[in-house]
């Protein structure tokens, strides 16, 4: 809400400068966002309210804080006294949306701008000038917070008002000269006809007050904050009236309110009052709250004077009814809805006494050690791991749409749907990502593009899909290698292009760290986005839980991307599931190891792998190592072979073994190894 | 004997001298002085066949011839090594080899020092779904329906029912329907709001949210709880700040800002001139809310706290536009 400084000042004979009160506002809670220079001597403060404070959205809301703050009196302003004499006809259907309704009628005496002075506090407080009678029941809206209307009484059917629930699809032209259809949630002001009014939201153009105006009916109502919300927010119209509305305008504020325009408008000569005054509706039971005051001081954990506790709150309007041994009962005035318990009693005594009052303590009580969520602690693993290995992680934002995903050719897995976002932004952000492989390439692609080509990138993210009726939600880590894996140096020009093996050996690399390297294996077919011949499953203790490979070159084509890109996305949760805390203690080996290198040459489609894990099986218990140190083809070894240089390591616990006894045994393993895989020692 | 033991003087003497590298000269070392076979070491091992007269000379004169080619290779190993020494000398004003080591995002790790800080006060680590129901999200959590508390949060729903968390909140919700009082929890992640893209806003973005739920847990607790997160954020001369606020959840409720380290409070570029850096919200646990986790039976009172970590990476890295830490240009990653 924007307010005057001045208009403030002439309520309260405060001395402080706008900048200081902005501040004491905030303070107070009232956080003024912006202050700004106004005419020649004035500022405008914009408070940011928060919406259980409903009471301030007025100048003399306000007001009641600061006087209380200042400890100075504060000018309520006059009002007109209760008119006699015939009433206007008005009808209450539900007091339940319209707890109190109340009707002056005054005669129109001229319809003019309004004088300068009131011109100026309106714009002041963002609110537009109309004529002489529009900008009264404006004036006591920012004055008071109390919304009115003014209706054009002989534009009422049967000169009467009847506030209902609208029928379905009975229609109103707004001021604003929108035309709604309207049905039976919303609550109107009707005459004997139709709908005159958007109750609390916006009055019909019909009934407005013109020129032709000779008797208008003052309304000032209370009316049911969530139904006018509700109405509000279903046609999309947001006023100033409703805005009030929706945090609650007071019982009694109705009545003020009229009369505090009528007394405006009298004494303006814009129109004089005819006649009594209808009010209809029942005032609510006076609330109050109970305070156990040591309760509270241990609550606050702040020592409180409460006598000054007492004046403050009596101050903006809680008055202290009745004191019974300790405990202190306090009136709730009807203006604070808010004000429930003592906790939110609580609030305003350490508000009133100032936050910076309350000191800092510890908490005391109950030490239990702490455990984070396994899955905290796992990601926090991974990341130490992935960056320790070079890799750099990165945050990209949860949403795709259907045009991503099929650039990268995604394939929903079976039986699982998209999760759509009912109102997105923008067309980027409709879909839940099922997968983060879209945003990883986007990133790549926005590195490459900027001429940073040599990218090695991690994130552990959230995907989302719908199983049937079952959301599922699935931390996955995603990798991705593009251009160098070894940068360049002086030293080493050309660095080094990474391929799948560095991919691979990031994901052996992670399973070695995690104690799991024995049960991962690479089998099985990739995803769709890779190269058929170069992608494989990955598979922990015989399940599958992602994918590696090369982009196919369609995909990386579509994100700009010319190197190859190597990807391999996984779900975390296989990983975390059979991940070891530690190692047991494998004793280090107290006598020499024996080697013995051999040249295998088999055909080209026998896989490596086999070879090895067939050695290791076959080795006996004296073979230690196995390990791959060659490997070439080419004119040398033939066409359709390869030749695998393999090194073996025998070693024994108990003793050092002699050269003949390693002999035999890698003569008859080379033996196994030649016959099994139709090989011929080089 | 006596000849071929000046011969092989001669002959290992001019091959020591020869030697270009340790390791040919420890090639020499060996056949001459090998332990098992070495040219030496044989006819040492031979000299029992010598008449007893001879012994004496020519056992003095293997000495010699021994300790003379052993002089002769260890002064040429250190000549050797004093070669190599020079050819190394290093020119440091080239660029080293430097290790290849990667780095969490900056999110990631602003999270982990909050986590680290308040673990270190006894809080562990919860998390919760990202997509929830309205129950988890609003309505446990005291926003009623029609209320403009909602306006606070724009919300982004899910299509056919739930939304997007707006805060952790429902984590604390969730946490407490599977925990006993006393609690002491934090809650990192992700969160979305209806927010376009811009300097200060993402659709996107991310909170850690803090709660205690103890006998006699006191509104004192809550601003020493954050003046020792700002502590060990800012240094010891860090001073927190609450201000009344208004949260559903909360009663009383604060916003609390970290007094400006850089002006002390009196206002300059950092801190946009207020003096002050908006940090988060915070309050005491309202009794709806225990309510809703039938918290009301204990005799129990709670503070919770929520901050966004995005905004506190961005002030401390002096970060002025949100969208660089969701695009991830390898020099930003590599640069904070």
């Amino acid at each position: 809400m924007k307010v005057s400084y001045k208009w403030l000042r002439d309520v309260v004979p405060f001395e402080v400068s706008a900048e200081q009160l902005a501040d004491d506002l905030t303070m107070l809670g009232l956080e003024v966002e912006g202050l700004e220079p106004w005419g020649e001597d004035d500022h405008i403060l914009d408070v940011q309210l928060t919406p259980n404070r409903g009471d301030c959205v007025s100048v003399l809301g306000i007001a009641r804080e600061i006087s209380v703050h200042y400890g100075l009196p504060m000018e309520y302003p006059r009002l007109l006294q209760m008119p006699k004499g015939a009433s206007p006809k008005v009808t209450v259907e539900d007091y339940d949306l319209c707890p109190r309704y109340t009707g002056i009628v005054l005669e129109v005496e001229k319809l003019e701008p309004s004088p300068m002075w009131m011109q100026m506090r309106l714009e002041a407080c963002g609110l537009r000038p109309i004529n002489n009678i529009v900008d009264i029941t404006n004036y006591v809206l920012v004055e008071m917070g109390q919304p009115l209307h003014a209706f054009d009484m002989d534009m009422l059917v049967g000169g009467e008002i009847i506030v209902r629930r609208a029928e379905e699809g009975e229609r109103i032209v707004l001021i604003e000269e929108r035309e709604l259809s309207l049905c039976v949630d919303d609550l109107v002001i009707a005459d004997r006809e139709k709908p005159v009014a958007l109750a609390g939201v916006m009055g019909g153009r019909e009934s407005e007050i013109s020129e032709k105006t000779k008797r208008m009916l003052l309304e000032g109502a209370s009316f049911n904050p969530a139904s006018v919300r509700r109405t509000s927010r279903r046609y999309g119209v947001v006023s100033d009236s409703s805005y009030r509305f929706e945090r609650g305008v007071g019982y009694n504020s109705a009545m003020d309110g009229s009369l505090r325009a009528c007394w405006l408008l009298q004494e303006s000569g814009s129109a004089k009052v005819v006649g009594g005054y209808v009010d209809l509706g029942e005032a609510p039971a006076s609330r109050t709250i109970s305070v156990d005051p040591a309760g509270m001081q241990d609550f606050l954990g702040m020592e409180l004077n409460w006598d000054e506790v007492i004046s403050k709150l009596a101050g903006i309007g809680i008055p202290l009814l009745s004191r019974k041994g300790d405990a202190l009962t306090f009136k709730v005035p009807d203006f604070r809805p808010d004000l429930k318990d003592e906790a939110d009693l609580a609030e305003e005594v350490a508000r009133l006494a100032g936050y910076d009052e309350i000191p800092e303590s510890f908490p005391s009580g109950t030490f239990r050690a702490p455990k984070h969520a396994p899955m905290y602690l796992f990601q926090r693993r991974l990341r130490d791991t992935l960056t320790s290995a070079g890799l750099f992680e990165t945050a990209t934002l949860s949403f795709t749409n259907h045009r991503e995903l099929d650039r990268c050719g995604y394939k929903l897995p079976e039986g699982e749907s998209l999760i759509y976002v009912e109102n997105p932004l923008s067309e980027e952000f409709t879909v839940m990502r099922p997968t983060m492989v879209p945003s990883m390439l986007a990133v790549l692609r926005h590195n490459v593009n900027r001429k940073v080509e040599d990218l090695a990138l991690f994130e552990i993210g959230n995907t989302y899909t719908m199983k049937g009726e079952e959301l599922v939600e699935r931390t996955k880590l995603i990798i991705a290698l593009t251009g160098r894996i070894v940068p360049r140096h002086w030293s080493f020009p050309q660095g080094f292009l990474g391929d799948t093996y560095d991919l691979s050996g990031i994901i052996e690399f992670l399973a070695s760290e995690l104690n799991l390297l024995e049960d991962i294996t690479f089998e099985g077919e990739g995803d769709l986005y890779c190269r058929a011949e170069s992608a494989t499953g990955l598979y922990i203790a015989g399940r599958r839980f992602g994918s590696l490979g090369q982009v196919a070159s369609d995909v990386a084509r579509a994100y700009d991307l010319e190197n190859p890109v190597f990807l391999t996305e996984l779900d975390i949760i296989p990983l975390m599931d059979c991940a070891r805390e530690v190692r047991i203690y494998q004793p280090v080996p107290q006598y020499p190891a024996v080697e013995r290198d051999l040249a295998l040459l088999v055909d080209e489609g026998v896989s490596a792998g086999e070879i090895l894990a067939f050695a290791r099986k076959e080795g006996g218990e004296l073979l230690r190592e196995v390990r791959l140190f060659d490997l070439f083809t080419g004119k040398k070894v033939g066409k359709g072979k390869k030749s695998l240089g393999i090194n073996f390591l025998y070693q024994s616990e108990e003793r050092t073994l002699t050269d003949e006894e390693v002999n035999e045994l890698h003569r008859k393993l080379v033996d196994k190894l030649v016959s099994k895989f139709k090989g011929r020692v080089r | 004997m006596r000849e071929k033991l000046l011969a092989l003087l001669e002959r290992t003497a001019e091959e020591v001298s020869g030697a270009q590298d340790i390791s040919a000269l420890e090639e020499v070392r060996v056949r001459v002085l090998g332990r098992k076979d070495g040219e030496l070491t044989v006819i040492m091992r031979s000299m029992g066949k010598l008449p007893a007269e001879e012994r004496p000379e020519i056992g003095k004169l293997v000495n010699q011839v021994k300790a003379q080619i052993e002089e002769a290779i260890s002064a040429r190993k250190k000549a050797l090594s004093e070669v190599k020494a020079v050819e190394v000398v290093p020119d440091l004003t080239l660029p080293g080899r430097r290790p290849r080591v990667g780095r969490a995002h900056l999110i990631n790790r602003v999270t982990d020092q909050l986590v680290d800080i308040f673990y270190g006060m006894g809080f562990e680590v919860a998390l919760g779904p990202e997509v929830e129901s309205e129950y988890y999200n609003f309505e446990c959590l005291n926003f009623p329906p029609d209320h403009p508390a909602r306006d606070m949060q724009d919300t982004l729903y899910v299509k056919g029912g739930g939304v997007f968390r707006t805060h952790t909140s429902p984590v604390q919700i969730r946490y407490m329907l599977e925990h006993q009082p006393p609690i002491r929890m934090v809650c990192p992640g992700r969160v979305f709001r209806a927010d376009v893209v811009d300097a200060s806003h993402s659709p996107v973005f991310h909170q850690i949210e803090g709660l205690l739920v103890d006998k006699m847990v006191r509104m004192s607790d809550l601003k020493g709880l954050l003046a020792e997160m700002a502590k060990q954020l800012y240094g010891a001369g860090a001073k927190v700040n609450l201000r009344p606020s208004f949260f559903p959840f909360t009663e009383p409720s604060a916003e609390f800002d970290i007094v400006c380290v850089n002006c002390e409070g009196a206002g300059c570029s950092t801190c946009g001139q207020k003096g002050r850096i908006e940090i988060g919200g915070a309050g005491m646990v309202h009794q709806e809310v225990f309510q809703a986790v039938g918290y009301d039976k204990y005799d129990v009172t709670g503070l919770a706290f929520g901050l966004g970590i995005d905004r506190l990476a961005m002030m401390m890295c002096k970060i002025g536009d949100l969208r660089l830490l969701f695009e991830n240009d390898l020099r930003f990653l590599a640069g904070v």
